[in-house]
């Protein structure tokens, strides 16, 4: 959204969503302000960026983040997306340069670059996506290696509303096109997600089902699909390959440090070791 | 100008039922008129007729020959006012308020309050007695009181022609000729009164023209000595009557026959 | 003293003391936060742009649009409140009950819907509240407007949109849903100059054309013969104080969501306290409504403690036992 002059190496960052957070965590960047993820009611930021917001101002909620709270940290950035906060970018900027990404979620890659950019360490940026790269491919081999074929892995999302299977245009998505694993009919569409009911559950199956709750159980149709026949009868179910992983990093990290961790998953749920870095 | 109505062919219905149809009507000006008849024989739906309150769907109503239909809602309120059968005043307002209102059609945008219009609503609250009463709420005076208030919210209007539907309803004895003596000195002063009435002594005594209606048009019209007599009440009214010289103005009074009945029990 | 002279004083030292009133809410509005800034301080960083930049920045471009929203709105919605109750001669007539609020919610769940720049977001409301009010007066209108039907019409109007918006949130996937709920809760996050001015413009234009209105409206009280005796026809004159309403209404709710009860409660209030309605009142009612929602929003911003809260929250919580006491009252003391 236009043209933005960032001081040479802004040091005050305020984040105002998850993957903007992994981000600038990852270049070594504690950020003054940051909000929790999307849907997380409780425990603000993702435990697994703990050591990295442990000075860090919540300014949430994501949906209307405290504007005197981010102006009063005196930031030199501000990191968002168009998606999340379009209709207070000219507030945002009148508190520091502002860069908006388009939106979130599939573009994770290119927004790390901008992301980089706006903060002087495209250099860094790039050697942790190569890092990733060659570790997603790495695992990829040990899984073929292991399985023969690869097997098909299944991402469902428990959430207020419909429960969702989560498609390749999402960030889960991009990870395990990476790595290289196939995904079930129902999953094998170059889309966000699909949206099902109790009695569509069985388009989750897969030789792999990871399960990630967002909100607050109660509130999702979790305990209505689980005790579904369906479910039952899944083959993931029955072979005992479903697997409950973290919605901050499958959902909501949106970026490299959360996608390692979802390495770290897969090759778990696999049962292969984990391609030691580099 | 003598503020005479006129209504020619006038038809007046309310949704696909005709009240009033084909109704031909001279009403001096000058005058008081008093329009009677039977209940739903239409004379309250003609009195809205004439006052525009209702389209009608055929005929004309005119004033001095002018078309009411023709004439501004405000032009025609500084000619004509109306004091409607049970009207509701908003909750807690006063008497001098409601009065007030009756300026409304006099009124300009932007132009405020003036002195002639207050001459007016004092004028109207003296006349009709309400002047003690201006500072009590509506809602808190007698029925008698009431009625008073709105009068002199009509007078407060200070048009020529006056319609009064059924204004002694609801009152007792005292208050009904008090407003009616009200009507004859309004007269006096030259205004032009028309209004519905129930009781057919008070209105032969009280107009100078009479129109007894009968299912949605008039039996007859004229001076009462002329109109009100017994074959008219009973074709009318169905009621076997004698009429005779009101004892105090020589005015046809009506008398009901005693009926069979009752002459038994005495 | 009579009456009238009375009435009007008493109409005058309230309005004095609403404005006192409302003046301190607005200084107490632009001073507190998160960062407080003496109150003397704050109107200097306002007017005169002096002192630290960051409290100019606070003040100017955060604080001062937040409170002024609420203050225009809130009036906007209580002048709504009191034309729509006496237009349509019932107590609990208000912008929610005759379908402007849900065509205003379903604008502006539409434009998410459709991925409308957020900024478009108050147009498309209010754009939508004035489609609503057409509709409504199109379903109303038979050569008059019946005060009876127009309510009617008009809670079937509300219905069928709120189930429509409903209908959009259930199938929103839950990252608009969760904003398209907050923006039908009425809250004043984020509101700008721009938005403010012209909010500004057009509801004082159209509380201007209220007050001009208002010797019609008082004449209207008086029922639909006399009204018609005295000049006024009804039809004519009902639609333009519902014209003048429904523009209200839609501004407001256009500038602050659909924020619940003030619209009702702002009418009985004022009644309550100065007595039969009149010209005066009906600026009081302007004035009570500002105040009502500042306050609002002052209690849901700093007193609350819970980040971010919908003032449209505090309002629905905070203005029904408030109602409900008034009404307790009134009815005591009317036996």
């Amino acid at each position: 959204m236009g043209e933005t002059e960032i001081p040479a190496k802004p040091e005050r960052v305020v984040v105002l969503d998850s993957g903007e957070l992994d981000d600038v965590t990852l270049l070594g960047i504690e950020p003054v302000g940051a909000v929790a993820p999307h849907f997380k009611t409780s425990g603000g930021f993702p435990d697994y960026l703990a050591s990295m917001t442990e000075n860090t101002v919540d300014v949430g909620p994501m949906e209307e983040p405290d504007l005197e709270a981010i102006a009063e940290l005196a930031p030199d950035l501000i990191l968002s997306s168009k998606i999340r906060h379009e209709a207070i970018y000219e507030d945002l900027s009148a508190i520091a340069p502002t860069v908006f990404t388009e939106t979130t979620g599939v573009a994770w890659k290119e927004n790390l670059a901008v992301h980089a950019e706006a903060l002087g360490l495209e250099d860094e940026a790039a050697a942790a996506l190569e890092a990733y790269k060659s570790e997603a491919a790495a695992l990829g081999a040990s899984i073929q290696e292991a399985y023969g074929e690869m097997p098909t892995v299944s991402v469902v999302r428990f959430l207020a509303g419909p429960t969702r299977l989560y498609q390749k245009a999402t960030f889960s998505g991009v990870i395990l096109e990476d790595v290289g694993v196939e995904r079930p009919e129902s999953q094998d569409v170059d889309d966000f997600a699909l949206e099902v009911g109790p009695e569509q559950i069985d388009l989750a199956d897969a030789d792999l089902v990871f399960v990630t709750v967002a909100d607050d159980p109660e509130n999702t149709e979790q305990q209505a699909v689980q005790d579904s026949p369906l479910w039952a009868e899944m083959e993931a179910v029955q072979n005992g390959k479903v697997f409950n992983v973290a919605d901050e990093i499958w959902m909501s990290g949106i970026g490299i440090q959360a996608a390692r961790l979802v390495l770290a998953d897969i090759a778990d749920a696999a049962g292969v070791e984990l391609p030691a870095a580099e | 100008m003598t503020n005479a109505i006129t209504a020619a062919g006038l038809r007046l219905a309310y949704g696909r039922t005709a009240i009033v149809d084909g109704l031909d009507l001279d009403l001096p000006g000058g005058a008081v008129t008093a329009i009677v008849g039977p209940n739903a024989c239409g004379k309250s739906t003609l009195l809205r007729g004439l006052a525009r309150l209702i389209a009608p769907e055929a005929g004309t109503v005119a004033v001095d020959g002018e078309d009411v239909h023709r004439m501004s809602a405000r032009a025609l309120a500084r000619r004509l006012g109306l004091l409607p059968q049970q009207p509701t005043a908003p909750d807690g307002i006063s008497v001098e308020a409601l009065v007030r209102l009756g300026r409304y059609p006099h009124q300009k945008a932007l132009r405020p309050w003036s002195k002639a219009d207050q001459d007016a609503v004092e004028s109207a609250l003296e006349r009709t007695g309400t002047a003690a009463l201006r500072d009590r709420a509506v809602d808190t005076l007698s029925g008698g009181q009431r009625q008073r208030a709105w009068i002199a919210l009509a007078l407060a209007q200070d048009t020529p022609l006056l319609l009064l539907d059924e204004p002694t309803t609801f009152l007792d004895l005292r208050h009904q000729i008090d407003v009616l003596d009200l009507v004859a000195d309004l007269n006096d002063g030259g205004r032009t009164v028309v209004m519905v009435l129930h009781d057919l002594g008070q209105a032969a005594r009280y107009a100078d023209h009479l129109v007894v209606m009968h299912e949605g048009a008039p039996a007859a019209a004229g001076p009462p000595a002329e109109v009100l007599t017994a074959e008219l009440v009973e074709a009318v009214f169905g009621v076997a009557c004698r009429v005779v010289p009101d004892p105090e103005t020589g005015t046809p009074l009506v008398v009901p026959r005693a009926s069979a009945r009752h002459r038994a029990a005495s | 003293m009579n009456a009238i002279a009375r009435q009007r004083r008493r109409t005058a030292i309230l309005a004095l003391a609403g404005l006192v009133l409302l003046a301190a809410l607005m200084l107490t509005g632009i001073s507190m936060g998160r960062n407080p800034v003496a109150p003397d301080k704050a109107l200097a960083a306002l007017f005169l742009g002096t002192g630290d930049s960051g409290d100019v920045l606070l003040i100017g471009r955060f604080r001062t649009p937040r409170v002024l929203a609420a203050v225009i709105a809130g009036a906007g919605l209580a002048v709504a409140g009191t034309l729509l109750q006496r237009v349509a001669r019932n107590p609990l007539a208000s912008p929610d009950v005759v379908g402007i609020t849900g065509g205003a919610s379903l604008g502006a769940t539409a434009a998410m819907a459709f991925g409308l720049n957020a900024t478009l977001t108050p147009l498309a409301a209010l754009a939508g509240g004035l489609i609503a009010a057409l509709v409504l007066s199109l379903l109303a209108w038979k050569r008059n407007i019946d005060p009876l039907r127009l309510v009617l019409v008009g809670l079937a109007v509300q219905a069928g949109l709120t189930a429509a918006v409903n209908l959009f949130i259930v199938r929103f996937p839950a990252e608009l849903a969760s904003s398209a709920l907050r923006w039908t809760t009425g809250s004043l996050y984020g509101r700008n100059w721009t938005e403010v001015i012209i909010g500004a413009g057009a509801i004082a234009v159209a509380t201007g054309a209220a007050f001009a209105l208002h010797r019609r409206l008082a004449v209207l009280d008086l029922g639909d013969d006399a009204a018609g005796a005295l000049g006024v026809r009804p039809g004519p004159a009902r639609l333009q104080l519902l014209a003048a309403a429904v523009v209200l209404a839609s501004l407001a709710v256009a500038l602050t969501g659909p924020v619940g009860f003030v619209a009702l409660a702002v009418p009985h209030l004022v009644r309550r306290v100065a007595g039969p309605p009149t010209a005066g009142t009906l600026g009081l009612s302007a004035l009570a409504g500002a105040v009502l929602l500042l306050a609002a929003d002052l209690v849901a911003q700093h007193v609350l403690p819970i980040d971010g809260l919908p003032v449209g929250v505090v309002t629905s919580t905070l203005g029904a036992p408030l109602l409900l006491a008034l009404l307790a009252r009134q009815h005591r003391s009317s036996r």
